[in-house]
């Protein structure tokens, strides 16, 4: 039982991680920030969960790290999506939305 | 995902590169967080402390981050293993007592195992060596008997199943191969074209033997063993083709076997062949012995029933084909593996031993157990603070089976270097009766077997304890932490239980050596019917082609005799045509005539010199023996043994009767039984001495010569030593180029009869003194280990005035009840087993009540002793000490 619900929520954390760098390569303390902000601040990744699931997700090849320098010329290790992350994106929010809609369907039913 | 297994490598390899990116990643953050609250307003000190709680600490996230990382769990592993070799480190002599236990106890294993997998498992060094079947007569009251060369070549043609038929002679000759004027004795076997190919091996030089080779008076061929081709001929190619001398008659070398090429038949010395020489058999059914071994190769996809049915269509063909072709009481012929007729004669031995040496290593492991379980409990508050800290269950398990594995791996290595060693005392020490001796090594499946043993020896002796030992919660311990617990019941259950196992098993074997020993005992007190010491023995080899007639033979040996009495210190000197304990000596069925009806009786048949009962130190018991007068010219005689006056007339007299030997021999002539000598153990020691008729040597005729004179064995009884060179310059001094082979003591040839029954016996006693030592450890450990425990009370019980007799009669009675009990079931166990020893022993009753006795004294006063270590120390126990330690 405790099992599953930190697999749904593992599940759900590297959906939004991978939400997050879409658009633009982030480091990780950006990455927690842009989740905060797509979420309109209902989640707080705490980065004891953030980085394990970029670690995990980089060595499947899913995202990309280079190290570059910030807007403030200070160097910071960017992640960046790739084309097997882009299809994992997809399928994820395939994934989710099924499961929003079942859930949704089974919640009302009663 | 080649991803992942990249990132793998990455990150066992390329762990320091791995983790400073780590490090330098999380110390970046920190600092772009830092920025972040410095820019709210914060100052630096606070803004670095705020990031770092919002962080959660650099370390913790990069503890979360390894443990999402490819390759943990070898990490863990690695982890697990570098902790065990630091827990093993820190006591460093519970490590080696346990590594040297198991591998004394995996090390015997293992070298037995090596003995059992060459002889009894691998297959035979032929090609598809499992459709090699042996071939032979099953009769009504004897065992296996082999074929004749009519029945050979008969079912050559007739069979359906066979690929191939070959039969050797079973009575190898000694033939004296020539060059120059030096002669050497080599041992030649004479075997049908097809043995080579039926057993499918090929020379290794040159070819085998051609059909026209091996018809009668076919052109002479030899073929090589590599091992005279190396000695003889320098291991020269160009040997083969070139003519060779065997007994003053030219052989062409037509091929060399390749090297360690050997035929074991259990029953016949057709091993250690130097020549192989076509049978060229000339079958004639009128002078037909069974003397052939016949072995044959099923066609592929032939069952060995199938087979067998075979044998009994070709069996009815030949008694059409070959009337007066009768075998009495025969009940077929049968038709044996040829793997398991070969190994017929150790395998029994070899299971027991194999067998009682894995009691060994159990109690070896039971030891290991002990110990473990010992100190596992003296490691209760590392593992309740493990426990308190989070390890699981799992985690601590796992850990222990790594500690376990470990030990294991190391007692199995220093097990396989005892085992090298082991293995070449034990090839020295096999008798010659055990085959294929040469193949006995540390090979791929000795050494898998050896991981597997030692593996689950680790884990077994691991995962005891673990069952009993760690299963307790935390809370309990913390509250009883500040005190000793005194002997948690199951945990001093288990330990009384392996103690009483361990004794249980060496009661076993020590019965089981016991019965052996006492057999070998009884073995070397039989009477052999010949005093073989101060007698020395050597063959010396007659050719038919150089004697062409019985008195030429005869000559030679009178004169060699008279040189033979003539050295220094010599007091007689014999010839016979077969020593006691030689088994090549002819046999056969003789006809008795006199009184009443004439008798047959299947006897022992040799030729002997007048001088040889008195040689042999064998006794005339009535009528007498041979004299000088006993000439061929002379009345004929013979003289036979009690066994054969018992056998052969109901009233047991036999001077006055004549025996005749049956048509076959071409030898019809009536022989006057004129003395009786007493029995001989002609088969060996435990063996019952057979009937034997003798016939004096210069009365053979021309006809038996090649039977009776050309194989000789000799025998000197000399008051000193004998030089074999003396020996050799007495037959030179007749004729040079007679070779003296297998010079050897009397007393030698009957201690090499029972080598195989001291090979076991003295393995047997090995292994229960070691199963007993190993027990006694055992005892004494859980005795010590109980004693410690309860010094408390035993201070106590001293302060309120227990003597020191009471206190040492307590615990020696602790151990005498675990060793009584272990006796009694050992006892039982023994009952059961020792069943299996029943081939095995001579004189002995498998449930002697004597030695059961005997193992049982014996394990009681090892405990005893064992016992007595301990209590002696607890009557030491000072009683103030002991409650301060309160």
């Amino acid at each position: 039982m405790g099992e599953k619900r930190t697999d749904l929520l593992r599940g759900t954390l590297d959906l939004l991680v991978l939400k997050a760098i879409s658009l633009e390569p982030l480091h990780g303390v950006a990455i927690s920030r842009r989740i905060t902000q797509i979420t309109k601040g209902a989640f707080q990744v705490s980065f004891g969960s953030l980085f394990p699931s970029l670690h995990r997700m980089e060595e499947r090849g899913w995202v990309e790290a280079e190290w570059r320098s910030s807007d403030n010329n200070r160097r910071a290790k960017y992640y960046r999506l790739t084309s097997s992350g882009r299809t994992q994106l997809r399928t994820e929010e395939r994934e989710w939305n099924k499961v929003v809609k079942i859930m949704a369907a089974a919640v009302q039913s009663t | 995902m080649p991803k992942r297994i990249l990132s793998l490598f990455r990150n066992l390899f390329r762990k320091r590169e791995v983790e400073q990116a780590l490090e330098d990643e999380l110390r970046l953050s920190v600092e772009v967080l830092t920025r972040e609250k410095m820019k709210q307003g914060l100052s630096q000190l606070v803004a670095r402390r705020e990031a770092l709680i919002e962080l959660g600490g650099i370390e913790q996230v990069k503890e979360e981050v390894r443990a999402g990382r490819a390759g943990r769990l070898l990490e863990d592993f690695a982890r697990d293993v570098r902790f065990a070799f630091r827990a093993l480190a820190k006591s460093p002599s519970f490590t080696t007592v346990a590594v040297l236990t198991l591998a004394l106890g995996i090390g015997a294993n293992t070298a037995i195992f090596s003995v059992v997998n060459a002889v009894l498992l691998k297959p035979l060094p032929y090609s598809a060596s499992g459709r090699l079947v042996h071939v032979l007569w099953a009769f009504q009251n004897s065992t296996a008997e082999s074929v004749t060369g009519t029945e050979f070549e008969f079912w050559r043609e007739h069979n359906r199943v066979f690929d191939g038929v070959a039969a050797v002679g079973l009575f190898p000759d000694g033939a004296n191969l020539r060059s120059g004027d030096h002669a050497d004795y080599v041992k030649a076997l004479t075997v049908s074209r097809d043995f080579f190919r039926t057993l499918g091996v090929q020379p290794f030089l040159g070819r085998g033997f051609s059909a026209d080779e091996d018809r009668p008076k076919g052109p002479k061929a030899a073929i090589l063993s590599y091992g005279l081709w190396q000695r003889r001929f320098g291991s020269d190619p160009a040997v083969v083709g070139h003519p060779i001398t065997l007994d003053d008659e030219s052989y062409d070398v037509i091929g060399v076997m390749p090297k360690g090429f050997e035929f074991v038949l259990e029953y016949a010395a057709v091993q250690d062949v130097d020549v192989w020489v076509p049978l060229q058999l000339a079958a004639d059914p009128r002078d037909d012995g069974h003397n052939f071994g016949m072995i044959a190769r099923l066609k592929p996809g032939v069952t060995l029933d199938t087979a067998q049915a075979d044998m009994a269509r070709v069996l009815g063909e030949i008694r059409i084909a070959v009337p007066g072709h009768v075998e009495q009481n025969e009940r077929g012929m049968i038709l044996i593996p040829y793997q398991r007729w070969v190994t017929g004669d150790v395998r029994t031995p070899l299971w027991i031993l194999f067998a009682a040496v894995s009691l060994v290593l159990l109690i070896a492991t039971v030891n290991v157990a002990n110990l473990i379980l010992t100190r596992a409990i003296g490691r209760q508050p590392e593992v309740t603070v493990r426990m308190a800290l989070g390890a699981s269950n799992w985690r601590l398990v796992r850990q222990l089976i790594t500690e376990n594995l470990l030990l294991a791996l190391l007692g199995g290595s220093l097990a396989m270097l005892a085992a090298r060693w082991a293995i070449h005392a034990l090839v020295a020490l096999a008798p010659q009766s055990l085959p294929v001796t040469s193949e006995v090594h540390l090979d791929w499946r000795v050494l898998v077997y050896t991981l597997l043993v030692a593996a689950v020896a680790g884990v077994a002796a691991g995962l005891v304890p673990a069952i009993g030992a760690w299963r307790f919660n935390i809370s309990e311990s913390i509250r009883q932490a500040a005190r000793v617990v005194t002997g948690r019941v199951a945990q001093r259950r288990m330990r009384n239980a392996l103690v009483v196992g361990e004794v249980a098993l060496s009661v076993l074997l020590l019965t089981g050596a016991t019965l052996l020993i006492l057999s070998l005992a009884t073995v070397h007190r039989v009477d052999p019917g010949f005093n073989p010491h101060g007698v020395w023995t050597f063959h010396v080899f007659l050719p038919a082609q150089k004697f062409k007639t019985a008195s030429a033979a005869w000559n030679f040996q009178q004169r060699v005799l008279a040189r033979l009495e003539a050295l220094p210190g010599a007091e007689s000197a014999g010839v016979v045509s077969a020593l006691p304990l030689e088994l090549f000596g002819r046999n056969g069925t003789i006809n008795v005539f006199g009184d009443g009806p004439e008798a047959h009786v299947y006897v022992e048949l040799r030729s002997a010199s007048p001088t040889y009962f008195k040689t042999m130190g064998m006794r005339v018991l009535s009528g007498r023996g041979f004299q000088k007068s006993d000439t061929a010219s002379a009345p004929l005689v013979v003289v036979v043994n009690e066994a054969f006056s018992r056998k052969c007339c109901a009233d047991a007299r036999v001077l006055g009767r004549q025996v005749a030997l049956p048509e076959g021999w071409k030898s019809l002539l009536h022989r006057d039984i004129v003395g009786v000598v007493g029995d001989t153990k002609e088969f060996g020691l435990s063996a019952p001495a057979p009937p034997v008729v003798f016939f004096p040597a210069n009365q053979i005729d021309d006809n038996l010569a090649r039977a009776f004179l050309s194989s000789s064995s000799w025998a000197v009884r000399a008051g000193a030593p004998l030089a074999v060179s003396e020996v050799r310059r007495a037959v030179a001094q007749v004729d040079s180029g007679e070779a003296v082979a297998d010079f050897s003591p009397m007393a030698r040839r009957v201690a090499e009869s029972m080598a195989p029954n001291r090979f076991i016996a003295s393995l047997m006693t090995a292994f229960a003194g070691l199963a007993l030592v190993l027990a006694a450890i055992g005892l004494y450990g859980v005795l010590s280990h109980s004693v410690a425990e309860r010094t408390h009370e035993m201070g106590v019980r001293m302060a309120l005035g227990a003597e020191r007799r009471t206190v040492l009669a307590l615990v020696l009675r602790q151990g005498l009840g675990v060793t009584l009990l272990g006796t009694g079931i050992g006892i039982g166990l023994a009952l059961a087993l020792t069943r299996l020893l029943r081939d095995l022993l001579f004189g002995v009753a498998p449930t002697d009540p004597l030695t059961f006795a005997l193992a049982a004294a014996t394990t009681i006063c090892a405990a005893t002793f064992a016992s007595y270590i301990p209590a002696h120390r607890a009557t030491k126990v000072d009683p103030m000490v002991a409650l301060r330690y309160e």
